[in-house]
């Protein structure tokens, strides 16, 4: 991957997310013992023209979305990591996340929460839009729509851990997954997202 | 001159900071271990006094069920099913750390509502009484051993006033049998 091409393109996206997203990835390098690295991250980020420091990052602060993509091609290219890894990290996201602390309320119940998604996505993005389009407890689904958010192909596997993971807080379930059946990048209008449990 | 919109957002954002800041920083201090707990069950929020007690890290335990971290698992379902309604519950359990060891802890539950008044959850407060409980155990041992001596004591005076008494009472009956005989020896004589 040419990160100097990617920049490029990723620098006209518009639309901000909170420092939040960035800093939670930052503490998945802690729990890997890769502390150590992040000055390499943000060197390599400073050096393609992102201006970030992360040590300046506050939670609810409002930072350019670009930078959080940056972030995770930066983080996929110095670590060799795989899409499996991309995953596992956005998973593992919500866990240190100062937003669901704070958004409790957003987790009382699978249903309670599939239906206040679309304010939980307001709280993390200024663009884009989370729809919760069908909750079935017979099925044991839910389906959501994400629209206008075509940000970068490595953002679906980030969406699909981190959805994940709220679905895992809240699904009083051993086995719950979740699979990306459509796709803007494959040409559908929005992403949707079926999460089910056993 | 009245602020502009502008300014208040950005004003806004940085009370926003300041308390973010703040509850982490709390959040660090505070000696007791808390956590934040969903209606489900399931550990929301772990501050730093319970990863050290626990010997987990909040990313590990943050997920999952309470009752992971404790021995009296249906005493914590029961509780979880009646804090909405009673709203604190206090008591003690057993903790079980990372590394299996068991500790016995102080337990505050306190019931968590929105501003709505629907119930969201609870806070736990938990802290080791591990020193007390042996205190505690040293102090009975020590009282159940002082009692047991003192027992062995009163015996030990009861068998002697037993013997001192039953000699005081053989001694009675010799004088008051040498004051017969000397009676009758004395009636003898005339």
């Amino acid at each position: 991957m040419d990160l100097k091409q990617e920049v490029e393109k990723l620098k006209d996206l518009q639309g901000n997310i909170r420092g939040e997203g960035i800093l939670t990835d930052i503490e998945y390098l802690r729990f890997k013992g890769k502390e150590g690295e992040l000055d390499k991250i943000e060197k390599k980020m400073n050096q393609l023209g992102c201006p970030i420091k992360f040590a300046e990052l506050k939670s609810m602060e409002w930072y350019p979305a670009w930078w959080d993509v940056l972030k995770i091609l930066v983080l996929k290219d110095v670590f060799n990591w795989t899409d499996k890894d991309i995953f596992e990290m956005s998973n593992f996201a919500p866990k240190v996340s100062f937003l669901v602390k704070m958004l409790v309320k957003y987790f009382i119940s699978a249903k309670k929460s599939f239906s206040q998604s679309p304010k939980y996505w307001r709280q993390h993005f200024d663009f884009g839009e989370l729809e919760a389009h069908e909750f079935s407890e017979k099925e044991k689904k839910m389906v959501f729509w994400v629209k206008d958010y075509k940000i970068h192909p490595i953002m679906c596997i980030v969406c699909a851990g981190y959805f994940l993971r709220i679905a895992q807080f809240v699904v009083k379930s051993e086995k719950v997954n979740i699979k990306e059946t459509k796709c803007v990048y494959k040409g559908d209008p929005y992403h949707e997202y079926i999460i089910k449990w056993e | 001159m009245e602020s502009s919109l502008e300014e208040k957002y950005q004003k806004a954002r940085e009370d926003l900071g300041d308390l973010e800041f703040y509850i982490k920083d709390f959040s660090n201090f505070l000696p007791l271990a808390v956590c934040a707990v969903n209606p489900l069950g399931m550990i929301i929020d772990f501050n730093k006094s319970a990863e050290k007690l626990t010997e987990y890290f909040s990313f590990e335990i943050v997920g999952e069920f309470l009752t992971t971290l404790f021995l009296e698992k249906e005493k914590i379902e029961k509780i979880e099913k009646e804090i909405e309604n009673i709203g604190f519950f206090s008591g003690e359990l057993t903790l079980i750390t990372k590394k299996e060891k068991k500790i016995p802890v102080s337990v505050w539950v306190s019931s968590r509502k929105d501003k709505d008044g629907s119930y969201i959850g609870y806070f736990l407060a938990f802290s080791d009484i591990s020193e007390i409980k042996a205190l505690q155990e040293n102090l009975e041992k020590k009282v159940k051993d002082r009692t047991k001596e003192l027992q062995e004591r009163i015996d030990e005076l009861e068998r002697f006033h037993d013997l001192t008494v039953g000699r005081e009472l053989k001694m009675l009956e010799l004088k008051k049998e040498i004051k017969r005989l000397k009676y009758a020896h004395t009636k003898r004589g005339r």
